[in-house]
């Protein structure tokens, strides 16, 4: 994966890729959404397309590893990318439940649940790099 | 599990590099693989043993 090895074959950079544009695309929606949302006062249909904009990039994201992970042949780097989405769930999980607690103690309308995918593809990365780093 | 990988891959003069292309693999597989950091699966472990012209009990061995 790119930002983890420069070896890449066509069919891993096609994938990195789509990963990367599923990113941007995220983080256009969640630079959006909140300045929309906090605009004007919006109807329930309107809050559940945005709620499914938002959604978007993720579904694509799963859409993309699913792919990747039945196209790998090596299976050795299949391995370290399920650990690395692992970690990432996790991390995601684990920012979640504490923003979350921290959000009921003192509430406040920050949309820190928008980042699930950033912290998500980020911490993969790294997971990912990281174990590449310790098997050169 | 312990592997003599490494020493087969010595004897023919091969890098890791140059396995990891003749198995279609990464060289980080090979590495993993040679450090017992990973169990290659059946049809891997297969593909050595025809590479190394051997069996697979012959380059992986269990430990007891």
């Amino acid at each position: 994966m790119s930002a983890c090895n420069r070896d890449l074959n066509r069919f891993q950079l096609r994938h990195m890729r789509l990963v990367g544009a599923m990113l941007a695309c995220s983080v256009a929606i969640t630079s959006g959404v909140p300045a929309l949302s906090g605009r004007q006062e919006l109807s329930n249909s309107t809050q559940l397309i945005l709620g499914l904009l938002a959604a978007g990039p993720i579904i694509g994201t799963m859409i993309v590893i699913a792919r990747y992970l039945r196209g790998e042949t090596d299976e050795y780097l299949r391995s370290l990318v399920v650990r690395s989405i692992l970690w990432g769930f996790g991390v995601v999980m684990v920012s979640d439940t504490l923003i979350g607690a921290i959000v009921e103690y003192h509430p406040h309308h920050a949309p820190f649940g928008l980042f699930n995918m950033d912290i998500f593809v980020v911490t993969s990365m790294i997971a990912l790099r990281i174990q590449l780093w310790r098997d050169r | 599990m312990k592997n003599r990988l490494r020493v087969l891959r010595a004897e023919r003069q091969w890098s890791q590099a140059d396995l990891a292309q003749k198995l279609a693999v990464s060289r980080q597989s090979v590495n993993a693989i040679e450090t017992g950091k990973f169990d290659p699966s059946l049809p891997l472990a297969f593909r050595l043993a025809r590479l190394f012209e051997t069996t697979i009990e012959a380059i992986f061995l269990e430990e007891s």
